[in-house]
């Protein structure tokens, strides 16, 4: 039955033109993660960054929060260049504004361009579609975008809006390239039987016995097998589901001093589709995961980290963030000492994989992958 | 003896070994003691409070650098608070301009160089060979690592911390409670709450308030 085990193949993770289709049909269609909404409490705050490649801009404006390509309509140049920053929508070029709708303000010297009136009212950043959950937003690159509500069930959209409100404002956020497909680090995460073999020292030690050598529960709506079963492509809304699990550590320092998310020591994991992994040990702090691509086998792995909200405003967690920060990233790197060598030895030599029986969302995610995005008939190895 | 009275070093770690061997290499009577942690965080101040009264004793408070520096940065302020001055510590093997001033329990090690105008605020360390241009405002509680140099008109926030090798170019400003421990340049402007290091050669930041 070797064919229920198999779903995708090396090239899958290697090939440019399959690389394409995920940007067009996967980031172009569906909902991404962009930032926190906390980050970008103060007028013209925002923070620039890439979407599968894409410059897109989230910033505070007079109107609100607002999305745009990062691109001034003059002559392209990005209208911010720093990451994170509070500045106005100014263009560094030539000192064209833009409103807060991403309308064209001034042009300094705007004789010298001599457009005619038409012509200038055509001149404005490209708006990009954002959805707020809670604290997290979300941007869509289509023209016509879903309804968000296709993309997550009621269930998580509740959830993320209720964990939102034990998110701390202040929160601590690094990217760093890792050069392996963004789809093997999404499936590591949703891995645990990785855990005991890369993190035997870091993270494996504080998972409960009972536990760390099983599969998460599987999502809601999906049926636990004895054995993989071959069913059509699931629906996009099972894609993203939460998963709790026990552990065995004790309540940090800090936990007096937070509005703690839960009662319960546990690990708590909400994955979104396609490339989010948002997690709390213990409801005392938050960590956000995001995989961007950049080519088959390049990705920006994005961190975001924050506590549970803060008691009091005055109390001052810079030193603490700073550590879970590092102690995260070492975890990570972990992983992707081994993910770098799992993309690095992928070829047409590469074996068929042979999913295990844990691995039943991977095999959903797949499918849905295969039906939605290579548009490609399964191709079962007997 | 440091004026007219004795001096005591308290703290832990590397930085306590450096304060006696500058003590040392100065020629200063002095004792030592290494103060008790549970957490490297908070320390327990009691029994050298106990051994050195305020009014024969002054201190130079000793910790190495961690994140933020607040640990340092606290404990000097407790002993101020308790009523003892805090001293410089300079090694005879530095050389820092008459005209720079240092604001109390500063730690200059062996072949630093501290340039004309240059302000240190309270609790900074400068290891060995650390090079400091004319001009720099570094504020409280910074850790300049060994061969670290910074560059004309620079400022360092409260609470940062440069590595070993880092080098800033003139007139940069670095932030408050910043690490910058990759060794070589900086040359852009480095927001407040910003972390460097292997691995994060782009940089950690905090967000928000």
């Amino acid at each position: 039955m070797r064919r229920d085990r198999h779903c995708l193949d090396a090239r899958h993770y290697v090939d440019e033109h399959v690389f394409q289709l995920e940007r067009e049909r996967l980031y172009g269609r569906l909902w991404i993660f962009a930032g926190f909404a906390q980050a970008l409490r103060e007028r013209h705050s925002y923070f620039a960054r890439r979407v599968a490649g894409v410059p897109v801009l989230l910033q505070n404006t007079a109107t609100g929060l607002r999305a745009f390509i990062n691109q001034c309509p003059h002559r392209g140049m990005p209208v911010q260049r720093a990451g994170f920053g509070a500045r106005a929508l100014v263009c560094p070029y030539h000192g064209w504004s833009f409103d807060g709708q991403g309308a064209l303000h001034a042009i300094p010297n705007e004789v010298e361009y001599g457009f005619e009136p038409q012509e200038r009212a055509g001149l404005s950043m490209i708006p990009v579609a954002l959805r707020q959950v809670g604290e997290l937003l979300f941007v869509n690159l289509a023209d016509d975008p879903m309804p968000i509500e296709q993309q997550f069930a009621p269930q998580m959209l509740a959830a993320l809006d209720g964990l939102s409100r034990h998110l701390d404002h202040r929160l601590i956020h690094a990217s760093f390239p890792a050069r392996c497909n963004w789809k093997l680090a999404m499936e590591n995460v949703k891995d645990a039987n990785h855990v005991q073999f890369l993190h035997a020292e870091s993270l494996f030690p504080a998972m409960r016995e009972e536990h760390a050598n099983r599969a998460p529960p599987l999502a809601p709506g999906l049926t636990p097998a004895p054995r993989i079963v071959r069913t059509a492509a699931p629906p996009l809304g099972a894609l993203s589901y939460a998963v709790k699990t026990p552990l065995d550590i004790a309540p940090g320092w800090f936990a007096p001093l937070v509005e703690r998310y839960g009662t319960d020591n546990a690990y708590y994991n909400w994955f979104l589709y396609p490339n989010v992994n948002l997690c709390s040990i213990n409801g005392l702090h938050f960590v956000l995961q995001q995989y961007d691509p950049v080519a088959p086998g390049s990705s920006d792995y994005h961190l975001w980290i924050m506590t549970a909200r803060r008691k009091h405003p005055d109390t001052d967690f810079t030193a603490l963030l700073r550590t879970l920060m590092s102690a995260e990233r070492a975890v990570v790197e972990e992983d992707l000492q081994h993910l770098q060598a799992l993309q690095g030895a992928f070829g047409p030599w590469s074996p068929p994989v042979s999913h295990g029986n844990y691995e039943q969302p991977l095999i959903d995610q797949h499918r849905w992958y295969v039906a939605n995005v290579v548009h490609e008939a399964r191709h079962d190895r007997e | 003896m440091t004026g007219s009275k004795h001096l005591a070093l308290i703290g832990a770690e590397t930085s306590l070994i450096a304060a006696n061997e500058v003590a040392k290499a100065c020629g200063l009577d002095h004792e030592s003691l290494a103060l008790a942690t549970r957490d490297r965080y908070h320390f327990d101040l009691a029994p050298a409070l106990a051994r050195f009264p305020a009014s024969e004793w002054a201190f130079f408070v000793a910790l190495d650098e961690r994140a933020v520096n607040h640990a340092r940065l606290e404990l000097v302020a407790q002993v101020r608070a308790a009523g003892y001055e805090t001293v410089n510590l300079i090694s005879p093997q530095a050389s820092v301009s008459p005209s720079a001033r240092l604001h109390g329990n500063v730690l200059v090690e062996a072949h630093v160089a501290v340039a004309a105008n240059v302000s240190i605020g309270y609790a900074g360390i400068l290891r060995v060979a650390a090079l400091v241009a004319a001009d720099v405002n570094i504020e409280a509680g910074c850790t300049l690592g060994e061969r670290a140099r910074v560059g004309r008109e620079c400022t360092l926030g409260t609470g940062t911390t440069l590595g070993p090798d880092c080098v800033l170019e003139a007139r940069l400003r670095v932030g408050v409670h910043c690490e910058l421990l990759l060794a070589g340049p900086f040359v852009d402007a480095v927001p407040d709450r910003s972390f460097f290091d292997r691995l994060f050669p782009n940089g950690a930041r905090i967000l928000g308030r």
